[in-house]
């Protein structure tokens, strides 16, 4: 076991360092951000981009920059904005939460709508509920999440006026984020527990507690459902990490103050070390849930041995 | 089995902490202002605006920033000399009163009694500060607002109260860009204190308000000044909401979240002007956006395809239903407010068959590939580029369109290999020609992807070595008439912007070059 966590890490480890590569020299083939800070004004001066390059570091050869940035990187210092002249360390520090909040929240609604939803549709197979979920599954599946967010900020935001639209300064501010991301992934969810639970009724040891007079209910719930979480809990796992990203156009949506617009803003003014430490931090939360994943498959289903 | 459910129950427990951390807006981090302390405000300071912007511009300092986003929000902290208000006069700011000595000596007056909103005192040194130490820079330190004044060698202190500008070569519009961006006057002890990273984003000026509050991407906080030397705004509290999404910034102002909304698309103005609690406010801009041709790419070299399309367009039609009347038909690459511009001169009428007779004069024939590049995300630039296209393609050209990321765009394209045309939007902040001129047409400048004419560099450099505003004026109209004859960008239209503004909102002018100012700006029932 210790040689499969050690074997996993060092992938992980070569993953990080492949990706920061790969973003750290597209970036530099996006153009010069010393002219990009003059913001059209007027006609830098050669001496002025030259002090400005030099400032910013970048007129350094490509490999010393990156292995000065990874060496930075290891020790938790990504650099400092070339737009805002923070440490992207502390502007990251300030961002991230907030997506993870937004993420933790769509899970959370997605999880408490999908599992009674799936289990009450697989149960009720072929009848009202069952095909009501199944048509509200596809709706939600095909809705665009902008979309859906905009809708949402229409009726409950600007007509009806139940919640804050834009920014974060409130509870209130994260339900209706929260509702577009969570939504769009019970679509997705529901289906996959009713179609797990359909599969756990026609098991053997589904037959058996009913034939030993067991409670309907209880059959469902001890049985049927805790092995239709299996492949529940490890779809959720991964879709974490899809979460992460989904929220990059949800936070544009709503003013989210979180990575993916700090993100997206960087890239618009190739602001280096932000977009980064942004793509880095979100690909280390992909492999550490990813990892997770891994280790959780191998808790939940025996049959699986670690190391083979 | 069992512990399947606990790996669910873990995971919704792990969602619900995190979600439990709270909203850090609720602390002030390193990207909130230490000044969180409750500034009093006058007592006839009242009521909270906010105001929705979709642009965060991250930093605060005038010595680095030069944006429309720093103005929409910075011009409420900050003053220069001299101040240009929504009606593009000049008016006294900092300083009382300007002469010119001889033409390389100008002199400033500075107001009396002035203090920054922590108590410094406003007076010669903070202006030589500002200049000498900072704005032109020392080796290394160069400001990115030092090509915009290039000309100055360095401000001289004669007293307390009075400074002398002395310049390295004539400047005509020196003063307009002392009421522009990076010329605002910051404090020499604040800044010595704290340092220069802090001031970005822990910003103090003379300005109308101060800042309380500042949250990257989210918001930013503002509360009155109330010894501000024109006297205290009106309103208690501005809040400013960084929002990007402009259908989220429309809803904002229509569920009275917001009193102010900046950026209505065109899509949205009808919308806007549909709603009952709130108004669409257009107003003309500085921007004028375009098409540059390019020198190298054929057909564009010869002037008569480049006429020919000029003539194969129908502009107003565009104008019409793609910008919903929201742009205004130029002739020459600015705008009807700047200094130079000649009234005289007409846009090129719709004329097909005239545009036809000009391409086979140049030998153009039909089915010729002709590629136009574009920044994917303007939206309505995107729509009227589309429109462009039907009119080339009825020309005879085969077009195709070059979409390009905002980041990689202007890198692309610049060099003039890259398209035929490509779209090109310019500010022209100063409200003159003069510097839309010398960067965009002069030969060998930066925005100028390889145009030359004698007769082009000659005329700018004759209006660049006068202050006779007639006799740069003279200069101005050879120049328009001889770059209209040249056709090197084909002017599409100048910019309307679109605010919106609550019913309840006072005084408040859309501003045609994006300084908002909310010092006399009310909230009625506040």
């Amino acid at each position: 076991m210790a040689e499969y966590f050690v074997r996993r890490l060092l992938h992980g480890v070569l993953v990080m360092l492949g990706i920061s590569l790969f973003v750290f020299a597209m970036l530099r083939l996006t153009g010069d951000p010393a002219i990009l800070m003059f913001n059209g004004a007027g006609r830098p001066t050669p001496a002025a981009l030259a002090a400005i390059r030099h400032a910013l570091g970048i007129d350094r050869p490509f490999w010393v920059q990156y292995v000065s940035y990874i060496w930075g990187a290891v020790r938790g210092n990504f650099g400092t904005s070339f737009t805002t002249h923070q440490p992207v360390a502390i502007m990251l520090a300030q961002a991230f939460p907030n997506t993870l909040i937004l993420a933790a929240a769509a899970m959370v609604i997605a999880i408490v709508i999908s599992v009674p939803l799936g289990v009450a549709a697989a149960v009720n197979r072929g009848r009202g509920i069952d095909l009501a979920s199944r048509i509200a599954s596809l709706l939600g599946v095909s809705f665009p999440n902008f979309w859906l967010g905009i809708m949402l900020i229409i009726i409950f935001g600007a007509k009806l006026r139940w919640f804050p639209i834009g920014g974060f300064d409130s509870w209130g501010a994260l339900v209706l984020p929260a509702l577009t991301l969570g939504l769009i992934l019970c679509s997705v969810l529901t289906r996959l527990i009713r179609s797990a639970m359909l599969s756990a009724l026609t098991q053997q040891y589904v037959v058996t507690a009913r034939a030993k007079g067991l409670a309907e209910r209880l059959v469902i719930a001890r049985h049927a459902l805790r092995n239709a979480l299996i492949p529940t809990v490890t779809f959720l796992g991964l879709q974490f990490g899809g979460l992460l990203g989904g929220t990059v156009i949800i936070e544009q949506v709503f003013g989210w103050p979180g990575v993916g617009q700090l993100a997206l803003q960087a890239i618009n003014s190739r602001d280096y070390p932000t977009v980064e430490a942004s793509v880095i931090g979100l690909a280390a939360i992909m492999v550490l849930v990813n990892f997770l994943v891994d280790i959780t498959y191998g808790m939940l289903d025996p049959r699986i041995h670690w190391g083979r | 089995m069992r512990s399947a459910l606990r790996t669910l129950a873990g995971l919704v427990i792990l969602s619900l902490v995190a979600v439990a951390c709270g909203p850090t807006t609720s602390t002030p981090t390193s990207g909130a202002a230490s000044t969180t302390t409750t500034a009093s405000t006058a007592a006839s300071s009242n009521g909270t605006l906010t105001i929705a912007i979709s642009i965060d511009q991250g930093d605060w300092n005038p010595l680095d920033s030069f944006s429309l986003a720093w103005g929409q929000v910075a011009n409420q902290i900050f003053d220069g000399l001299v101040y240009r208000g929504p009606n593009l006069n000049i008016h006294p700011g900092l300083a009382t009163s300007w002469k010119w000595l001889n033409p390389k000596t100008l002199q400033f007056k500075l107001r009396q009694g002035v203090t920054f909103q922590d108590g410094e005192p406003f007076n010669a040194q903070a202006v030589a500060y500002t200049f000498n130490d900072w704005l032109l820079g020392k080796p290394g330190k160069a400001s990115p607002q030092l090509s915009n004044y290039t000309t100055i060698d360095h401000v001289q202190i004669v007293n307390n109260y009075t400074v002398n500008f002395i310049m390295k070569e004539i400047d005509p519009v020196i003063v307009t860009k002392l009421a522009g961006y990076g010329a605002m006057i910051v404090p020499p002890k604040y800044i010595q204190q704290h340092g220069i990273k802090y001031f970005d984003t822990h910003p103090i000026g003379t300005g109308p308000f101060k800042v309380t509050q500042y949250v990257q991407n989210d918001h930013l906080t503002m509360v009155a000044n109330p010894n501000y030397f024109k006297g205290a705004p009106k309103l208690a509290k501005v809040i400013y909401r960084f929002v990007p999404d402009n259908n989220t910034r429309v809803e904002m102002l229509s569920s009275g979240e917001a009193q102010i909304v900046q950026g209505i698309p065109v899509a949205l103005a009808s919308t806007v002007s549909g709603l009952s609690n709130a108004k669409l406010l257009p107003v003309a801009s500085p921007t004028v956006n375009g098409l540059y041709y390019s020198p190298f790419v054929a057909p564009t070299q010869d002037v008569r395809v480049r006429q020919a399309i000029a003539y194969g367009i129908d502009m107003n039609t565009i104008i019409k239903t793609v910008l919903g009347g929201y742009g205004k038909r130029v002739a020459t690459f600015q705008g009807s407010k700047s200094f130079g511009f000649d009234p005289n001169l007409q846009p090129y009428p719709y004329d097909v068959a005239k545009a036809k007779q000009l391409l086979q004069q140049a030998g153009v024939k039909p089915g010729t590939p002709f590629s136009m590049a574009y920044s994917q995300t303007d939206t309505t630039g995107t729509e009227v580029i589309q429109a462009i296209r039907s009119y080339l393609q009825k020309l005879g050209f085969n077009v195709s369109l070059k979409p390009l990321s905002p980041s990689v765009y202007f890198t692309t394209v610049s060099n003039g290999k890259y398209a035929n045309m490509w779209t090109f939007g310019w500010g022209g902040w100063t409200f003159d020609f003069d510097n839309t001129a010398d960067l965009l047409f002069k030969t060998g400048e930066s925005y100028n992807p390889g145009w030359s004419d004698p007769q082009v560099d000659q005329q700018i450099a004759a209006e660049r070595s006068s202050t006779d505003q007639q006799t740069r004026l003279n200069a101005f109209l050879k120049l328009d008439q001889r770059l209209y004859n040249l056709d090197w960008i084909l002017p599409l239209y100048q910019a309307v912007n679109l605010w919106g503004a609550s019913n309840r909102v006072q005084n408040f002018v859309a501003p045609p070059d994006d300084r908002v100012d909310l010092w006399n700006v009310s909230l009625s029932g506040s």
